[in-house]
């Protein structure tokens, strides 16, 4: 068999979502495909914490959410469309949501791009 | 008899969608890819005559949830809704199945072919599908086309291989041919090009490897399913591993397949990527 993630073998990084990180971001995942649609956005707004508890969130996976923290929610196993999902509820749009990642302002980051007016 | 008359790979990133919902196809910063789609839409209705495409995307865990996660899907149905992506639903109007063609590509794939493809009689639909339907084929009130969708999990590893993916082209290809109504088909890869969204990489863009994929694409599918996703991500980006949809575009065309249009543009975090071919006279 060839094992097309090369085992032992990592890209720098980069956390590729396979069961094994699914398993791990299960409630967090759960969450966020659970925000596609409106009703539940407007329900996840106006109570998070019993959002959560719903979800079975860890209290460590709840801190990411509110503090915010992208690139450790993505390390817990939250694939990143669901992660853009979470962050837009709090009106953080992707870009910003990738140069919180990189450690860069949203300015910083669009001066690293060819066409930065194409967001 | 039905035939595949046009193969079209393309990126399908949503900004995309936004920019044709709110207008902004001219403006400096978009106009560069817009521009490119022109001629393939003329080229897709007066030349082609496209009457149906088959259009192979990714769920972005939207209407699929990873509980639930089908390797490939197809839908058999009248009529595809428009799905909320977490962000509200876009304001068009909903896709429009070819049942009949759809049943029978269910029954040549399953009993023809032994490729036992999860059969959905519900699918509503995302960018994945929705962004190449805008720029090949744009709805004015209602879409120009009937819409076959094939769903191919590209999120959770394991995902199929680069050949797989190429051999359902190919599967699709002889549904096609025996269907015995006249019907110009169109199959669509979607998705990539080189892109990364998540981790400290974010951003991570390779116009080398697009362009170079672009030229494999046409003239050496061989090299492209010979590729594992591990040297497919490190080159091109974790989220890049959506190229593999275009190998079921190829597969579905003839070896000698001639390309009609390419571009690339990428303005910002992802390779937007185009290509066009048709069976060689």
């Amino acid at each position: 068999m060839v094992d097309q993630l090369k085992p032992g073998k990592s890209i720098k990084d980069t956390y590729v979502f396979d069961l094994q990180m699914s398993e791990r971001g299960m409630r967090i995942n759960r969450l966020a495909e659970w925000l596609n649609g409106a009703e539940n956005r407007d329900a996840f707004k106006s109570d998070m914490d019993a959002v959560m508890d719903r979800f079975e969130l860890t209290g460590e996976e709840k801190k990411l959410i509110l503090d915010n923290d992208w690139l450790n929610l993505v390390k817990a196993g939250g694939n990143i469309y669901n992660v853009v999902r979470i962050a837009a509820i709090f009106d953080v749009g992707l870009y910003p949501l990738g140069a919180q990642q990189l450690g860069m302002s949203y300015e910083e980051f669009l001066e690293t791009r060819n066409e930065k007016g194409a967001t | 008899m039905a035939m595949i008359v046009a193969g079209i790979g393309t990126s399908h990133v949503p900004s995309i969608g936004a920019v044709v919902d709110s207008g902004r196809q001219n403006t400096p910063e978009w106009k560069p890819l817009f521009d490119a789609y022109e001629p393939v839409r003329a080229w897709l209705s007066d030349e082609r005559k496209v009457d149906a495409v088959i259009v192979i995307y990714n769920d972005h865990a939207c209407d699929f949830s990873f509980s639930k996660y089908p390797t490939f899907a197809i839908g058999a149905a009248s009529e595809y809704a428009i799905a909320d992506e977490g962000f509200g639903v876009r304001p068009l109007p909903p896709v429009k199945g070819d049942l009949e063609l759809s049943t029978h590509i269910c029954r040549h794939l399953v009993y023809e072919e032994e490729f036992d493809i999860t059969i959905c009689k519900e699918m509503a639909v995302e960018h994945g599908l929705l962004v190449p339907m805008d720029l090949c084929f744009p709805q004015q009130g209602e879409w120009p086309v009937k819409v076959i969708p094939v769903q191919v999990n590209v999120l959770q590893h394991p995902i199929p291989t680069a050949l797989r993916c190429f051999k359902l082209g190919a599967a699709l290809r002889r549904a096609v041919e025996s269907y015995d109504r006249d019907v110009n088909v169109a199959v669509m890869g979607t998705g990539g090009m080189s892109h990364q969204l998540h981790g400290e990489r974010f951003g991570h863009l390779n116009s080398d490897f697009d362009n170079w994929f672009l030229d494999k694409i046409e003239s050496d599918p061989q090299a492209l399913c010979d590729m594992t996703h591990f040297d497919l991500m490190e080159q091109a980006g974790a989220e890049a591993v959506e190229l593999i949809m275009w190998l079921t575009m190829r597969g579905a065309m003839t070896p000698d397949a001639q390309r009609i249009h390419r571009n690339y543009y990428a303005p910002m975090t992802t390779g937007m990527g185009l290509i066009t071919m048709q069976d060689a006279a």
